[in-house]
């Protein structure tokens, strides 16, 4: 959604990005809430808690209330019947908050995309503060991508695109090469 | 090679001219027409003179064949490690049957879900309503007939929930969900408590329906277990196993015996690490804290070497039509043993303090008992069977992969209560690592894989797996250009979350649901999918 | 009983990752995500092997146009793979006949902005690389 922002808009977001990073720069309260996943992510994120990975060291903890939740972390593909217990949910979340999509079918649909039962991810229903690829992303990938939505770890990935010459007089390949 | 002859025989005497037609269609499987209105009496007769287990109950649209709508049945003789399909061709212009639920109450969500997606009616129903489509689904869009396409735009219309009647006075009301407090699943419970005591309890599921099956239609045969993996995520190794045998009983091939053998050895390790969870998870509900980190640092363990072997931690990529995508190398098979090793050492240690903790067990007896006459009523699978006496296990009723070269036993318990479930995984645990270390000290070598032909048109084939939470089939039927026509899954939590309502009632206190629903241990994605 | 518990964890010790302070790296198999190596690739030459094998569409060919200031038209093909999409099931460095895809263990993959996770590759015949703008025209697999 970032991307299609005019300028008056964009600074608006970049002026209440800063704020929320401030004001979250302590600790994080995640509700998490399912979509429609197969259950790996769920199980993923579940691990977070785990003593290999402990989040809680780094001041990030879940929440059973969207109303003490600072962030919202959402797994699946978005199906029809979990619309609207999603948008509630957002909705029952204070300012600031971040929303997080969790694996490819939380960020685009993954292998169920638009469908007679998937929306394509969440992306049409929320405003989506950090994509986290994966299916399931590890809990290394979810630890980085959290920090990310805080400011607190660098983004990696970058659109690129890379012109390449290429000859047409090369001959086609052939199948099976 | 499973004789099915004398079978046939005795089917044939049995039901008379209720039989249209018996024939063997694949080797272990049977296949019987009936007419529609003989199928009470058909299943009676399967259910009481041949100990015929139900297994799933499914559609067909099968009028581009002049064959009205099909409605396929599936039982399990396991005595006589045989499958068995009833078909009963109903009318296409007023497609219906004779519902089966007054004596088969586990057919219910099978009824409500032909009725909902396929338009066939079953007469008589007790209580007929929609199950896994969206409230927002429009009436009369059929997703299971043959003219939908799993990527169609579906126009929403105003969501039509079930009305359920208001509780009596003195009942109160306790709705949980979708969205439910904790890193979990969607899917809604209504309790009704009279006081403290859990009366009743309603399940509303498949929040999370995806149509699993129609995505699996005309796709490329190396996609398919893509898809299957992904009907939950953690039995993502027996889903596409059990789809990866089926196509594989549909192209006659024999997969190398090393990759039988890798095959256990990989489901195994996926039933450890649910296992190890499952007690974590346990553990949690009962505010055990350290012991649930002990147990969560070995299921990490077991995820940290799946993702070693199979480069992802929950083994998605491995099953290919055809064997294994990759083989392990003897660093990788030591990394096994190592683990074996260490895992029989901390499950003792860690089985004893647990059974040793009073206020774990206490809040485990005598919780949720699933009785087991209710267990056999409603067809429970799996551990969850196993703990109300089911004693039927796919690995030695059906064998499969190399589960008939291994020894193993199969725990069963009688209680039915949340500590016979937990008792069923402890053993089910020490079990697997015996599994594995037989595996590891007899692997043949050899090739893992063996490439699939193209599949034959009009074939239909059916694969199973014991997952984690209990049996798994999978049912396909060839289509045309070599993909599939019709894609069923019957997951295990499917056939035990219609159980799981019968456990609630019954000395148990509103604190105690939480105890329960994490000692069934089941998976929202699968039943939904 | 407790204290059996509390022993038993004590002498677990201490098994916490020091990520981010410290780099951890993914078992040496772990399938991180494909890296595109353009220069390898065959796209411009028609192939889409990688396209076929990819089951969510996370990788995809286009053709953008571009207009020069003769007023002209080319068309060059764009493989696009997006990881918002992709499951990292490797199908597509499989498929690959020209090595120019691979699977690595980076396991850093978050983005503020799904338009970051795309990466193009435009294969330019050699006369008409140099001072065009390309404006994709939608001519890809995405519905």
């Amino acid at each position: 959604m970032a991307d299609t922002l005019d300028k008056a808009t964009w600074e608006a977001a970049e002026q209440l990005q800063a704020r929320v990073q401030r004001l979250l720069g302590h600790s994080l309260h995640i509700r998490h809430i399912d979509a429609g996943s197969c259950n790996a992510c769920e199980a993923e994120i579940k691990m977070l808690l785990n003593p290999y990975y402990d989040i809680q060291r780094l001041g990030m903890f879940f929440t059973v209330t969207p109303r003490h939740a600072d962030m919202l972390l959402v797994t699946g593909c978005m199906t029809r019947a979990m619309v609207d217990p999603l948008r509630q949910t957002y909705e029952a979340m204070p300012d600031p908050r971040l929303v997080v999509a969790v694996g490819a079918c939380a960020c685009t649909g993954g292998i169920f995309g638009q469908s007679a039962y998937t929306l394509g991810g969440i992306g049409g229903i929320l405003p989506v503060d950090v994509y986290i690829p994966g299916c399931p992303p590890s809990p290394l990938t979810l630890i980085h991508g959290l920090l990310l939505a805080l400011g607190r770890a660098e983004q990696r990935m970058h659109h690129d695109t890379r012109q390449v010459k290429s000859s047409r007089a090369l001959p086609m390949l052939t199948p099976g090469a | 090679m499973i004789d099915s002859s004398a079978l046939q025989s005795r089917l044939v005497f049995a039901c008379g001219e209720q039989l249209l037609n018996a024939e063997q269609c694949a080797e272990g499987e049977v296949v019987i027409d009936v007419a529609p209105d003989a199928l009470p009496q058909v299943v009676q007769t399967l259910r009481r003179e041949f100990r015929a287990i139900f297994v799933d109950l499914f559609g067909l649209d099968l009028r581009p064949e002049k064959q009205g709508f099909r409605l396929t049945l599936v039982f399990s003789l396991d005595e006589e490690e045989n499958w068995l399909y009833v078909h009963a061709d109903l009318d296409a212009d007023a497609p219906q049957f004779s519902s089966l639920v007054e004596a088969l109450p586990a057919a219910d969500w099978y009824e409500r879900a032909v009725w909902e997606e396929l338009g066939v009616t079953p007469r008589e129903h007790p209580l007929l309503a929609g199950l896994r489509l969206a409230p927002d689904w429009p009436e009369g869009v059929y997703p299971q007939r043959h003219t939908f396409r799993w990527q169609q735009q579906v126009q929403g219309v105003e969501p039509h929930y079930f009305e359920l009647a208001p509780a009596p006075a003195g009942i109160v009301d306790y709705p949980l969900g979708p969205v439910r407090s904790g890193v979990v699943e969607s899917g809604h419970y209504l309790l009704r408590t009279a006081g403290e005591e859990l009366v009743d309890m309603r399940l509303q599921l498949f929040y999370k329906h995806r149509g699993i099956e129609k995505r699996a239609e005309g796709v490329a045969l190396e996609h398919l277990p893509l898809i299957a993996e992904r009907i939950s995520g953690t039995s993502a190794f027996a889903h596409s196993l059990a789809l990866c045998q089926a196509l594989e009983r549909a192209a006659a091939v024999g997969v190398p015996p090393r990759a039988r053998f890798l095959r256990t050895l990989l489901a195994e390790l996926e039933r450890l690490y649910n296992h190890l969870g499952f007690q974590a998870d346990l553990c949690q509900a009962t505010g055990l804290a350290v012991a649930q980190a002990q147990f969560d640092i070995l299921k990490e363990r077991g995820l940290r070497l799946n993702a070693r072997l199979a480069g992802h931690r929950y083994l998605f990529g491995m099953n290919v039509p055809g064997g294994l995508s990759r083989d392990f190398d003897e660093q990788a098979l030591q990394a096994v043993r190592e683990l074996v090793t260490v895992l029989r050492r901390d499950m003792e240690t860690l089985s004893r303090l647990l059974l040793a903790s009073a206020s774990h067990r206490d809040r485990l007896e005598g919780t949720g008992i699933l009785k087991p006459e209710d267990a056999q009523a409603y067809c429970a699978v799996g551990p969850i069977g196993r703990a109300s006496g089911v004693d039927r296990d796919l690995r030695r009723d059906h064998p499969y992969a190399a589960y008939a070269e291994v020894d193993f036993a199969v725990p069963v318990l009688e209680t039915g209560d949340a500590m016979a479930r937990t008792q069923i995984r402890l053993d089910e645990t020490m079990q697997s690592l015996h599994i594995i270390t037989q595996i590891l000290g007899s692997l043949p070598g050899g090739a893992v894989y063996v490439p699939l032909e193209q599949l034959p048109a009009g074939k239909a084939a059916l694969g199973w797996a014991e997952s984690p939470r209990g049996e798994c089939l999978h049912w396909l039927l060839v289509g045309e250009d070599g993909t599939l026509r019709r894609y069923r899954v019957r997951t295990a939590s499917f056939a035990n979350w219609q159980a799981f309502s019968l456990a609630i009632p019954g000395h148990n206190i509103l604190t105690d649901f939480p105890v329960i629903e994490q000692s069934f241990g089941l998976s929202f994605a699968g039943a939904d999918c | 009983m407790i204290l059996s518990w509390l022993r038993r964890g004590l002498r677990t010790g201490v098994l916490t990752t020091r990520y981010p302070v410290a780099r951890e790296e993914m078992p040496r198999e772990f399938r991180g995500r494909p890296a595109l190596d353009a220069e390898r690739c065959l796209a411009g030459q028609g192939c889409d092997r990688c396209v076929q094998a990819c089951l969510p569409v996370a990788l995809s060919l286009a053709t953008v146009t571009s207009s020069g200031r003769d007023k002209s038209a080319h068309t060059a093909p764009q493989l696009t793979l997006d990881y918002g999409r992709c499951i990292m099931c490797g199908l597509c460095v499989a498929a690959c006949p020209a090595d120019a895809l691979r699977m690595v263990g980076d396991y850093e993959l978050a983005s503020t902005a799904s338009d970051d996770l795309r990466v193009s590759a435009v294969f330019t015949q050699e006369a008409d690389a140099s001072g065009r703008d390309y404006e994709e025209k939608n001519n890809g697999r995405y519905a």
